[in-house]
């Protein structure tokens, strides 16, 4: 594929964005990383994203709200959800708002690469999920 | 991938209910006739599986706890495992016990509508009905809670209740196609875990009731805990027996044994 895949990673703790930019950066993706909800928000304002993956649970803003914002601004965009609170209530909420998947943490970069590659598919740009194992 | 498990003391409504919906719905179904399946794979006597659903641990009934146990825990490891594979309706398996709180599963009770049986019960006074159901619900109580520690008939255990007795059959199939079509039914990768986590922790339990008895089994990430007990000298001994024939299951990521202290036995022997 050509086009890289616009990914916006939003978390609070900055080891997450730490541990899995690399990690879909293999996948042929091109990603931000936030920790501030805001800052991203102003970021999803002004570009669209293929991807946006999103910590539920933080200070200024939640990944629902988020989650809002996003569609709001452009619908084709998915929006995984991720948590260290996953609940069965707030699972089927972020579902019904819109959300394509959600994964409670901890997980591992490849649960991540698995849950992108899908949603590469859904949005009708599949991405190989080992392209350096691949000739 | 979702999955709607209905639970029911009126077979007869719950069989055309779940057959319908699952027609509408395009989705596989599950019901009783599994037993026959689970019997041959497990070498079991399939009379003897179906009467393990139904009756509580017995002498008299030739229904020893520890055999009771494990046919349970053979219909909990093929079942979990049918519902990871695909969109299904599942029904009469006892599955609203064992699946636990999984946001893809939709778990339905349906109460009443025995005045519209077509048989048997359809034609007898409302006195007698009365008095038949509230014998079937002790002894289906008695047989959860014995098995599960659950109250089949608690509404907390569902999602839904829907009362026959109101709600025509149609309209009820109605219902639980366009419930089962709502976004926050979708499976996701967190409920999928959960499922997966479950049916592991069945496989799990299920090799080791072969042999051994007081055993708990849970998973949360591949991770398995194992909690068991035994007097303290046999300790180290049961530890070792469940980690070698737990290593056979496939899909374990970490095994650890919790081990408590068997209080009865113990004070039972030092007596002695």
């Amino acid at each position: 594929m050509s086009n890289l895949l616009e990914i916006l990673l939003l978390d609070d703790e900055a080891i997450v964005g730490k541990r899995l930019k690399p990690a879909l950066e293999k996948m042929n993706c091109n990603v931000e990383v936030f920790q501030d909800p805001q800052l991203a928000v102003g970021r999803i304002n002004e570009k669209e994203f293929d991807i946006v993956v999103t910590d539920i649970y933080m200070d200024d803003m939640d990944g629902m709200q988020v989650l809002d914002i996003v569609h709001e601004k452009s619908p084709r965009t998915k929006v995984i959800m991720i948590t260290g609170y996953a609940m069965i209530s707030l699972a089927r909420d972020a579902m019904e708002k819109g959300a394509f998947d959600f994964i409670a943490k901890p997980f591992k970069p490849d649960d991540l690469r698995v849950v992108i590659a899908k949603a590469a598919k859904a949005l009708g740009s599949p991405i190989d999920l080992n392209p350096l194992t691949r000739e | 991938m979702s999955v709607l498990i209905l639970s029911s003391e009126n077979e007869e409504l719950e069989n055309q209910i779940a057959q319908k919906t699952a027609e509408r719905l395009g989705y596989t179904t599950l019901d009783q006739q599994f037993y026959n399946e689970i019997a041959k794979k497990y070498t079991l006597d399939s009379k003897k599986l179906m009467d393990a659903m139904i009756i509580t641990p017995s002498f008299l009934k030739r229904m020893p706890s520890k055999q009771w146990y494990y046919y349970l825990s053979c219909v909990e490891v093929e079942v979990l495992a049918r519902l990871l594979e695909d969109n299904c309706v599942c029904w009469g398996l006892a599955a609203h016990l064992y699946v636990a709180v999984i946001s893809h599963v939709l778990k339905v009770r349906l109460i009443g509508g025995h005045s519209l049986m077509s048989s048997g019960q359809g034609n007898m006074d409302e006195g007698k009905i009365k008095k038949i159901i509230a014998e079937q619900e002790r002894s289906r109580e008695n047989w959860s809670m014995t098995a599960y520690n659950r109250k089949e008939a608690d509404p907390g255990l569902y999602d839904m209740v829907i009362n026959l007795d109101q709600v025509q059959p149609d309209e009820a199939v109605d219902t639980l196609s366009t419930t089962m079509g709502y976004p926050r039914l979708k499976a996701m990768t967190y409920s999928k875990n959960n499922l997966a986590d479950r049916a592991l922790a069945a496989r799990v339990k299920n090799v080791l009731l072969k042999s051994l008895t007081d055993i708990q089994v849970d998973a949360q990430n591949g991770t398995v805990v194992v909690t068991t007990a035994s007097v303290k000298r046999e300790k180290s001994k049961k530890i070792d027996t469940i980690k070698k024939i737990a290593a056979q299951v496939e899909g374990i990521g970490y095994l650890e044994v919790h081990w408590n202290k068997d209080m009865l036995t113990e004070a039972a022997m030092s007596y002695r």
